[in-house]
């Protein structure tokens, strides 16, 4: 009952730095979803040049394993505290994971499907959104959902530069070494991020279609 | 809808990848493309339907140059099939057959109705497939739905970039044939690229041998095997280019239309009482509604093995279809061991039987032809 307990006495509270927290983290994983999947179809498109989605795709490759806190720090210090620079800092963290998934994505569709269809008379923007983006949805999606589960995790860091959030909780139960204060931020935060995590899957199996999942299924088999 | 070539030239910097092409494709007909890789064959195909934009010339199509078609519009005119791989893994066979006619807005009812009938054209169970997906269709199936896909606006014209190139050798045998029964029924103005002489020989009406962008020569398929223009296409004959010759000749043509055939209810007495009047060793079991072959019963078998029902004594036959030229024939009397072959067409149904003996003859009169010619 003691690790709850900071909860059930202060339920305002960790409902008002969960709100926050789920306002940051809606406020940077959106934007970052649009941009991210808007610089992908961009780069990938036949008139972009290969080395330019070659460098995109090697420098968020590379950039997979920045820590976190140094991006929050970096952007801190060019935008002062508060919760502008944390949703800039988790913004530009989500878009990593999202243009890698999604312009490697974009590279493993076979040319031939391309051609059958601009062969068949489909136009540009009918082979993008009536195949490509059907064809990959599974990879956007890996990469939308990794971006929601490393933000939520990371939205609790960006307390440090004043941004709200249940890190408020954490940080400060840190300091006074309180178990269920602890408990109060990082409990709802890991809830937070399997359902957004379980809503997100569900909503991939709803759209993606059945054909595509198949397929899936028979490579993991054969692996 | 003929089309016609016109000093059509693609080049790419200084290199000819098709040079000062002129030739008319007949209508209604299957016109290959052929010759070694990197002769501009494909490239030739692709700059019909604009998928490659030519450099000089024109090309004409019922009259209209190309240039004055939006090259969408001219595509959802223009028939493309491609390797099996080029069907939509995301939509289902229903939806990829569909794909063209609601690029075109036609009315939902006229799209099923339109793809019930391919169905039907390219032998594939509506009730079984039409549900389903690319990914859970054999290789030979998905190509016959690659097939109907390209038929399916009704184009007069269809372009077809080595459709069976990556189906084995057994049943690319078989679609092959197929095809060629539902072009007899369509009769639509066919460009076919393909690398592999024997496909050539089998589905053209006339060959178009190109090399390094140009023609080489442009004839029927009769007149390339039996005049070769210059040593590049006696080189891609082959030596055997005489032996060949059964490959451009049909089992339709050649098949005898008397046979004996038995149903189930005959019994094996009354069975080999038919055979002697017919003065014939075998005899085809069929089902007696529709005459679909079901196996083949032979005189020893009965005399042998004193079963009750002729059922239990026929046995499973292989078969030829219609389409297939003689050579595939000679290959599989070999193989099977028999000196008669039944012929059945796409449903199955029997239609006549191919002789080992008309075979030989015909092996006869071309060898006859051949040294005749060299003599000359």
């Amino acid at each position: 009952m003691g690790i709850f307990s900071f909860m059930i006495q202060n339920p305002e509270r960790v409902m008002e730095k969960l709100y926050e927290h789920i306002i940051i983290f809606a406020l940077s994983w959106v934007t970052a979803v649009i941009i991210g999947l808007a610089v992908s179809i961009i780069i990938s498109r036949p008139w972009v040049k290969t080395r330019v989605s070659d460098a995109v795709i090697s420098i968020t490759s590379a950039s997979q394993s920045i820590p976190s806190i140094a991006v929050i720090a970096v952007v801190f210090l060019f935008t002062g505290i508060g919760m502008l620079p944390a949703v800039i800092a988790l913004f530009l963290y989500s878009l990593v994971p999202i243009i890698f998934n999604a312009a490697s994505a974009f590279r493993t569709i076979d040319p031939a499907l391309k051609e059958a269809g601009k062969g068949m008379g489909m136009s540009n923007s009918q082979i993008l959104w009536k195949m490509e983006v059907p064809v990959i949805l599974p990879q956007l999606f890996s990469g939308v959902r990794t971006a929601a589960t490393i933000n939520i995790g990371t939205t609790t860091i960006a307390s440090a530069v004043g941004a709200g959030g249940l890190g408020d909780l954490i940080f400060i139960g840190l300091r006074f070494i309180n178990t269920s204060q602890i408990f109060a931020g990082a409990f709802p935060a890991a809830v937070l991020a399997i359902i957004v995590d379980v809503l997100l899957s569900r909503a991939e199996k709803r759209i993606t279609s059945n054909g595509i999942l198949m397929d899936i299924e028979k490579h993991s088999q054969a692996v | 809808m003929a089309i016609e070539l016109i000093n059509a030239e693609k080049t790419y910097g200084d290199i000819y990848a098709v040079k000062d092409l002129t030739m008319t494709i007949p209508d209604n007909q299957i016109t290959i493309l052929i010759g070694p890789s990197g002769c501009g064959k494909t490239t030739t195909m692709k700059m019909i339907n604009g998928l490659i934009p030519k450099t000089n010339g024109d090309i004409k199509i019922n009259g209209t140059s190309i240039d004055e078609w939006n090259p969408i519009q001219l595509r959802r005119n223009i028939g493309y099939i491609i390797q099996e791989i080029g069907l939509f893994p995301h939509y289902t066979i229903f939806d990829n057959i569909a794909t063209v006619p609601r690029l075109l807005h036609w009315e939902e009812k006229k799209i099923r109705q339109r793809v019930l009938e391919l169905m039907d054209l390219v032998n594939l169970d509506p009730d079984e497939f039409l549900q389903k997906y690319p990914s859970q269709l054999s290789g030979g199936q998905r190509q016959r739905v690659g097939v109907a896909r390209g038929l399916a606006a009704d184009p007069d014209i269809v372009l077809m970039d080595e459709p069976f190139g990556a189906i084995d050798p057994i049943n690319r045998e078989k679609i092959q044939d197929s095809f060629l029964e539902i072009q007899k029924e369509i009769q639509k103005t066919i460009v076919f690229v393909t690398h592999d002489i024997h496909e050539a020989i089998k589905l053209g009406d006339s060959i178009a041998i190109l090399d390094e962008g140009s023609l080489v020569q442009f004839d029927s398929a009769y007149n390339v095997v039996n005049n070769p223009a210059t040593p590049l296409v006696e080189d891609l004959l082959g030596s055997d280019r005489a032996f060949k010759g059964l490959a451009l000749l049909r089992v339709k043509d050649h098949m005898t239309k008397t046979f004996t055939t038995l149903t189930k209810s005959v019994s094996p007495a009354d069975a080999l009482q038919t055979m002697k009047q017919h003065d014939t060793k075998f005899a085809f079991l069929v089902d007696g509604r529709n005459n679909k072959l079901l196996g083949v019963v032979t005189a020893k078998d009965i005399k042998k093995r004193r079963a009750d029902s002729l059922d239990k004594l026929s046995k499973q036959s292989e078969y030829i279809q219609p389409y297939a030229t003689l050579l595939e024939s000679l290959t599989k009397l070999f193989s099977s061991g028999f000196t008669a072959l039944p012929v059945i067409d796409d449903k199955n149904v029997l239609v006549g039987v191919i002789h080992m003996q008309t075979i030989l003859d015909q092996i006869e009169e071309m060898s006859i032809l051949e040294t005749a010619e060299d003599e000359a």
